[in-house]
């Protein structure tokens, strides 16, 4: 499937809290000129980050849609309560489609306000193997994003038994965890309900170190996530064949425009894997990993 | 199934795990309602070397329960992937077959097959399936008509009485045992280190994966990721608190306090400014102390962990808690924890220290 069709590039909903000036700057400037053709906007991991207003939120559609791009609402993956869901429920008409990452928000799926939404799978929703994805064809999914840590094998498997595009994260720090407790909050002494949105103090989130002072994990509030960048870079070549229709770019606090160009040269064949990985390496100060896509530990660094 | 919601005369359910025959027997005999239990496979969670059920002994062990007038579920909570699904099919045959009363379920394909091709098996939402919103649970009893939905350890005990009005079916928590301090079904700590992932195989930072070097402390690894440095000042003062002498035994003892605290979860790490930093301390749950306000919450049943604990453990928590059960309803308002159920529950976890952990308050 898919072999025809060029891999197109979706740009994931950012991490962290950046605080509306910058989400707003990296939204209608940063994007601006890269060649991208989705866009997930909302905070997959803290509602209280949920700070851009519905005027903020039409504004950012508007000017990504005038550019052909569709964008999408990325929901919560932890919800407890019910000003969380009706939040969403709220803002996801004013998007082109919802990314469900908690399978809850199919139930509101049936009301006519939502009828038009295009549906992703997100990949907070364990979608392991083609019968769990098929179950939801029904919600007529456009895509699904794989799991953080399945291999290129098993989503392959998915993609060809269940017909569903995939859509394959390739540059980012990947989910490792996430927490009913705020470990940014924990590491300044907080309670998650006292926060007071202590995470804007740290756009890149907070890196954890071993012992021995390698660098191992990176806190994002009730996330944990992979302190090495997860880069496909030079393996772009063998996702088409394996029923890979996107691949998602993880914005970070700057250079995501020359990462998304970056990737979009190779995809084209305008520019080689090898060097480009060379060219991103400053990008990625704790260095490059991708272990999972090959079924290796999350950490190691599969060369091409 | 044997669960029941809204009815005041219904006790509290008390759900205990059983690694063996052994186990179990020993659990139906101790006062579980009913006893959960696994396979020999990638089936489960805690697939772990020397515990589960072959089918013989599952069978075996489901007639000694229903014998004693008591429940046996079946544990089939992993995320297969390709070449697990056809195992995780086989387990939801078995468990039928052998007459069990439920499964514990998390993925939907294995949902959807349980429903469908078995419609009287009870089935029990695994906390691996993180339902922690209302929305999220109707999903699943719309969908597959659950019968009990396994609480995620991420709810504070006035989440839990909100979300047991919002809801139909019965509403089960973890009361006593290891305590996962990350949101069940999205934690790839192990999975990210090792490459084994806690999803789909099961398995969680397994011993296997540790290794020790000895310097001027211990550093203990997890493949080859530095997690842990302790001092032996560190080890032989947490020994001396414990009541260990110097001995043969200490070494014994020091061995455990480090591989206790293998899980990367409990690991040491360094934050930025080089501040130490633990993303969970070292804590046990045991919920003896706020069980009248969990049942009061509109709990239908409690659950022990670990099905990978010996016959000790499960006849000493599943005593303590079938005695605390019974107090609470014979003097709801009575109601306190016994002295004599503390010893037990420490015995049980020497090393490390109780928790309520997020029940009350985050």
């Amino acid at each position: 499937m898919n072999q025809d069709k060029k891999i197109n590039i979706a740009i994931g909903p950012a991490p962290y809290n950046w605080g509306k000036p910058q989400l707003l700057d990296f939204y209608c400037r940063e994007l601006a000129d890269t060649n991208v053709q989705a866009v997930y906007i909302g905070n997959t991991i803290c509602h209280k980050r949920n700070i851009l207003s519905r005027d903020d939120l039409r504004k950012i559609v508007a000017a990504l849609n005038n550019r052909g791009i569709k964008v999408y609402y990325s929901s919560l993956a932890l919800s407890t309560t019910s000003e969380e869901f009706n939040y969403v429920k709220d803002v996801a008409p004013l998007f082109d489609g919802l990314e469900v990452n908690m399978l809850g928000f199919f139930n509101m799926l049936k009301h006519d306000e939502f009828q038009n939404l295009e549906i992703i799978l997100g990949p907070y929703l364990n979608l392991y193997n083609w019968r769990s994805a098929a179950y939801l064809k029904k919600f007529k999914p456009k895509r699904l994003v794989a799991p953080f840590e399945i291999s290129l094998e098993n989503a392959a498997d998915i993609a060809e038994k269940s017909q569903i595009p995939i859509e394959l994260t390739a540059w980012g720090n990947l989910s490792t965890a996430l927490s009913w407790r705020c470990y940014t909050a924990r590491a300044v002494n907080r309670s998650r309900e006292n926060c007071d949105n202590i995470c804007f103090k740290y756009p890149e989130g907070m890196l954890l170190k071993t012992v021995e002072g390698e660098d191992l994990f990176r806190i994002d509030g009730l996330q944990v996530q992979s302190a090495k960048t997860h880069c496909l870079v030079e393996h772009l070549d063998k996702l088409k064949e394996n029923g890979v229709s996107t691949v998602r770019i993880y914005p970070q606090l700057g250079h995501t425009a020359e990462i998304v160009d970056t990737l979009a040269q190779v995809l084209e064949g305008k520019q080689d894997a090898k060097a480009s990985l060379e060219y991103l390496a400053p990008y990625a100060p704790s260095g490059f990993c991708n272990g999972w896509l090959w079924g290796k530990a999350g950490w190691e660094y599969v060369a091409a | 199934m044997s669960i029941t919601k809204g009815r005041p005369e219904d006790m509290l359910k008390l759900h205990v795990p059983a690694g063996n025959l052994e186990c179990l027997k020993t659990a139906a005999d101790c006062g579980a309602d009913i006893v959960y239990f696994g396979f020999h496979t990638a089936s489960n969670l805690r697939n772990f070397k020397g515990i589960n059920f072959s089918y013989t002994d599952a069978r075996a062990g489901v007639d000694y329960l229903h014998n004693a007038g008591k429940k046996a579920l079946i544990t089939i909570n992993s995320y297969p992937q390709k070449s697990e699904l056809s195992c995780c099919y086989e387990a939801i045959d078995q468990a039928a077959d052998i007459r069990a009363d439920g499964v514990i379920l998390s993925d939907l394909g294995l949902l959807e097959y349980a429903r469908r091709k078995y419609p009287e098996l009870g089935i029990f939402l695994s906390v691996q399936a993180g339902a922690c919103h209302a929305e999220t649970i109707n999903f699943f009893a719309g969908e597959f008509g659950i019968d009990c939905v396994i609480l995620p350890r991420v709810l504070t005990l006035d989440e839990i009485a909100r979300l047991s009005m919002e809801i139909d079916i019965p509403v089960e928590v973890f009361g006593f045992g290891s305590l996962c301090i990350n949101y069940e079904g999205k934690c790839h700590l192990s999975s990210y280190v090792t490459g084994e992932s806690t999803n789909t195989t099961g398995t969680c930072s397994t011993p296997g994966y540790l290794s020790f070097q000895q310097t001027e402390a211990i550093i203990a690894r997890i493949n080859g990721k530095a997690i842990n440095s302790f001092s032996y000042a560190e080890i032989k003062e947490a020994a001396q608190l414990a009541g260990k002498l110097p001995t043969a035994e200490l070494a014994q003892w020091g061995n455990h306090f480090l591989i206790n605290r293998r899980q990367l979860c409990k690991a040491r790490y360094k934050l930025n400014d080089g501040d130490d930093f633990q993303l969970n301390g070292f804590i046990y749950l045991n919920t003896l102390s706020i069980l009248s306000q969990l049942i009061r919450a509109g709990i239908n049943a409690i659950k022990i962990e670990g099905r990978q604990r010996n016959s000790s453990y499960i006849r000493d928590i599943t005593t303590v808690f079938r005695k605390a059960i019974d107090f609470y309803y014979r003097s709801p308002t009575t109601y306190k924890v016994e002295n004599m159920w503390r010893e037990p529950c420490r015995r049980q976890f020497p090393q490390i220290n109780a928790s309520t952990t997020c029940y009350m308050g985050r």
